[in-house]
């Protein structure tokens, strides 16, 4: 159906030309006439199509039935596994779509005060842009925190019941021990297995396609990041004994908050290690001799980073203009390392904040509103050409 | 007739190699090739007014305001050492770096008039210059209790000791260096170097610091006497460079007596703060034109993260490491009586070179 509506429009495309191509000759006449007589067999074949021919709605409603093969085709960069695991699990891949937004907001939040504060591009169907083509350490912690990211929100999924082919996991059952004694297997454990073995699975089969050196790294940071959060599962408890001693328990695994693995990651990407392929191409030496060799736990990366600096389109780097800076930090977001020795501007701005703060009987808080001028500070941005600054 | 016409040529061209505008032969003042005050003020024959007064009535001080100057470029030379620009003064090009109207001209002129307002502060204090001495009682505000003690105990003190004349030092460096203003020349670029002077001095003048000398019983220190002193020239040094990052751009205003900042909302700069008006150009590559050296072959931090960082200081073209063996004196040992006698060892030391 959508075939003959694309027919269709092709060929009333079409009949404005002949006409206008007639007009324009005055001289052929003999072959004016011609056309004229051919558009006007066009349109009576149109007048009988149109006449025909059901009508078609363009019918949003189909998605719902199309469901997840639209989005799933859709996206692109999917290998053909990915895009069969996302056919045949729509619901883990709508849980994958929310997890993105946690990780991304968590990779914000960890790289906030550094000079790559891990921005995203609207428009860009890569996300992050050109700065992630380079395999510096900025791209093995992003490669990490997302199999983190979509280890947990899978899990979390899970455990709500989100999903149809997993829950609680099975395997916690019966009784056993710890330090403090034994206890029961209650609860809902979080089933951070299935969670992984997805996460794997969907992944890390782009990098198995490839067989260089950017995918052997790839595939070391998304296990670094999917143990990441499997180090961070505690055991918590209830107590229910005899008037609320711990006696009698009931234990469950739980995940941590994303937030420690975030804290986690972000000391890898600092102790991150520079390597080189293996002749053979099968796995990793360090770099440089000095250094001690990669674990499983470290983060790898083989390029240097550029400095971010400045704006730079082919590095993909937004460069530190008008980042706020403190003025009297002296780590990465100190003035003096975020706006690379460019000076910064100042602004006043009046910040309104509530101040003194009294309850009244009964039961409201009434505050005033202070003003206070606030100095932001914000890096200068590099030369640029003359005209710009007379605006 | 050639002894003449090559007079006039050497006449020529000594002429020419003068710059036009005074602060450019200021600079011929605290140059470390200049060192005896009788041949600056022979340079300085075209110093009008207040200067060439000052160069034939009290040389002396002349001599202190050199010697302020030395200090300050020194100072420069020290808060530059990691930056792009590190203030090299032996070269021609710093003449060209100082026509320009950029940050590094703004700190250079507040560091010189903080150095010439410090130099002659000190002389005075050591009593080497006739016309000044410390600080007169009379004029210092009465005793007020000192904030940190608790006031627990009949703490008496009072002002004594030798205390810092920084009023002279400050008002022998507006004359010397803000002659300008007589001429009645407002222009911006006039403006903001007025504005970078006053900047410097006020570095030096507004934080003083007091210090007392406890004098009661065996050395107690119910009874104080305390007396007010000049910061550090270091501190001095570090608090413009505070200004240095935070400097604003101006430009002239409508009415072409006031300097208003550009951009949006940006704070107006106070009496502390450092104003330029044109970017700096790119030290990165040596420009005969714009008078920068080049990055190349300086030292540079590998682990540092800013500017004085490898990354940065060598524009990303990569650095070398070299290893300098040179001698040093150790194990020092004080014979009685009365020489030190130290031994020479080598010392290796590896450094960071930018290409």
């Amino acid at each position: 159906m959508s075939g003959l509506n694309r027919t269709l429009i092709l060929r009333t495309a079409r009949t404005p030309r002949v006409g206008s191509s007639c007009s324009s000759l005055s001289s052929r006449s003999s072959s004016c006439q011609n056309s004229g007589a051919s558009s006007r067999i066009y349109c009576a074949c149109l007048l009988l199509l149109l006449l025909t021919t059901p009508r078609v709605d363009s019918s949003w409603w189909y998605i719902g039935a199309l469901g997840a093969r639209v989005i799933c085709d859709n996206i692109p960069g999917l290998v053909n596994k990915q895009r069969q695991l996302c056919q045949r699990h729509p619901d883990i891949m709508q849980a994958i779509g929310e997890g993105t937004k946690e990780w991304i907001r968590e990779c914000q939040h960890q790289f906030r005060h550094h000079r790559w504060n891990c921005s995203t591009l609207d428009r860009d169907h890569t996300v992050f842009g050109r700065v992630l083509l380079r395999s510096s350490r900025e791209a093995a912690f992003v490669y990490a925190i997302s199999s983190a990211g979509v280890v947990y929100a899978l899990t979390r999924a899970c455990s709500q019941g989100d999903l149809r082919t997993c829950n609680c996991d099975p395997h916690k059952r019966g009784r056993a021990r710890d330090e403090r004694g034994e206890f029961d297997w209650g609860g809902c454990s979080d089933n951070i297995n299935y969670g992984i073995k997805f996460a794997k699975a969907f992944i890390d089969a782009k990098e198995r396609t490839v067989r260089d050196a950017r995918a052997l790294m790839n595939l070391h940071n998304n296990r670094c990041g999917r143990t990441a959060v499997k180090r961070f599962m505690k055991l918590e408890c209830k107590c229910h004994g005899v008037s609320g001693s711990c006696t009698l328990r009931t234990c469950w695994m739980a995940m941590s908050d994303f937030r420690k693995t975030g804290d986690f990651l972000r000391r890898k990407y600092n102790g991150a290690i520079e390597v080189t392929m293996n002749q053979d191409g099968t796995g990793f030496t360090v770099a440089n001799k000095a250094f001690r060799k990669a674990t499983k736990n470290d983060l790898v990366y083989f390029e240097n980073s550029p400095d971010y600096c400045m704006q730079d389109k082919t590095v993909g780097s937004l460069g530190t203009a008008g980042r706020v800076c403190n003025k009297t930090s002296r780590g990465t977001d100190g003035c003096e390392v975020m706006c690379c020795g460019r000076g910064y501007d100042t602004t006043r701005i009046k910040q309104i904040t509530k101040c003194e703060c009294k309850f009244k009987w009964c039961c409201a808080v009434e505050c005033k509103d202070c003003e206070e001028a606030v100095d932001v500070h914000t890096c200068k941005a590099p030369k640029r050409a003359e005209w710009l600054d007379q605006t | 007739m050639t002894v003449r016409l090559s007079r006039i040529q050497l006449a020529l061209f000594f002429m020419s190699l003068c710059p036009l505008n005074i602060i450019g032969l200021w600079w011929a003042v605290g140059s470390p090739l200049v060192m005896d005050p009788n041949s600056i003020c022979r340079k300085a024959k075209r110093l009008v007014g207040k200067q060439a007064e000052l160069c034939q009535t009290q040389p002396e001080i002349v001599n202190e305001v050199a010697r302020g100057a030395r200090l300050g470029v020194r100072e420069c030379q020290y808060q530059f050492r990691y930056r792009r620009w590190n203030c090299t003064s032996h070269n021609k090009y710093f003449g060209k770096i100082l026509q320009q109207d950029i940050r590094e001209t703004a700190f250079v002129y507040a560091i010189t008039a903080a150095g010439v307002t410090h130099a002659v502060t000190q002389a005075c204090s050591m009593g080497e210059l006739l016309q000044c001495g410390c600080e007169a009682t009379r004029n210092r505000a009465p005793p007020r209790p000192p904030s940190s003690s608790s006031p627990r105990d009949g703490v008496k003190w009072e002002w004594g000791g030798c205390g810092d004349d920084v009023e002279f030092g400050y008002e022998k460096s507006k004359q010397f260096m803000d002659a300008r203003r007589r001429r009645g020349k407002s222009d911006i670029r006039t403006l903001i170097d007025l504005h970078n002077n006053e900047a410097g001095r006020l570095a030096v003048k507004l934080y003083m610091r007091t210090e007392c000398k406890c004098h009661g019983l065996s050395g107690s220190c119910t009874l104080r006497t305390c007396w007010k002193k000049m910061p550090h020239f270091r501190e001095v040094g570090d608090r413009l460079l505070e200004r240095f990052n935070g400097a604003a751009k101006v430009m002239g205003s409508n009415d072409g007596k006031t300097l208003i900042p550009v951009g949006h909302n940006i704070k107006p700069p106070d009496k502390q703060d450092l104003i330029y008006s044109d970017e700096s150009p790119d030290f990165c590559s040596a420009n005969r034109k714009t008078g920068s050296l080049g990055t190349r072959g300086r030292t540079c931090n590998s682990t540092a993260m800013d500017i004085s960082g490898c990354d940065l200081l060598c524009c990303e073209r990569g650095y070398w490491e070299e290893t300098v063996v040179s001698e040093e004196n150790c194990l020092c040992r004080f014979h009685w009586c009365c020489v030190v006698q130290c031994k020479k060892c080598l010392v290796r030391k590896e450094l960071n070179l930018c290409h």
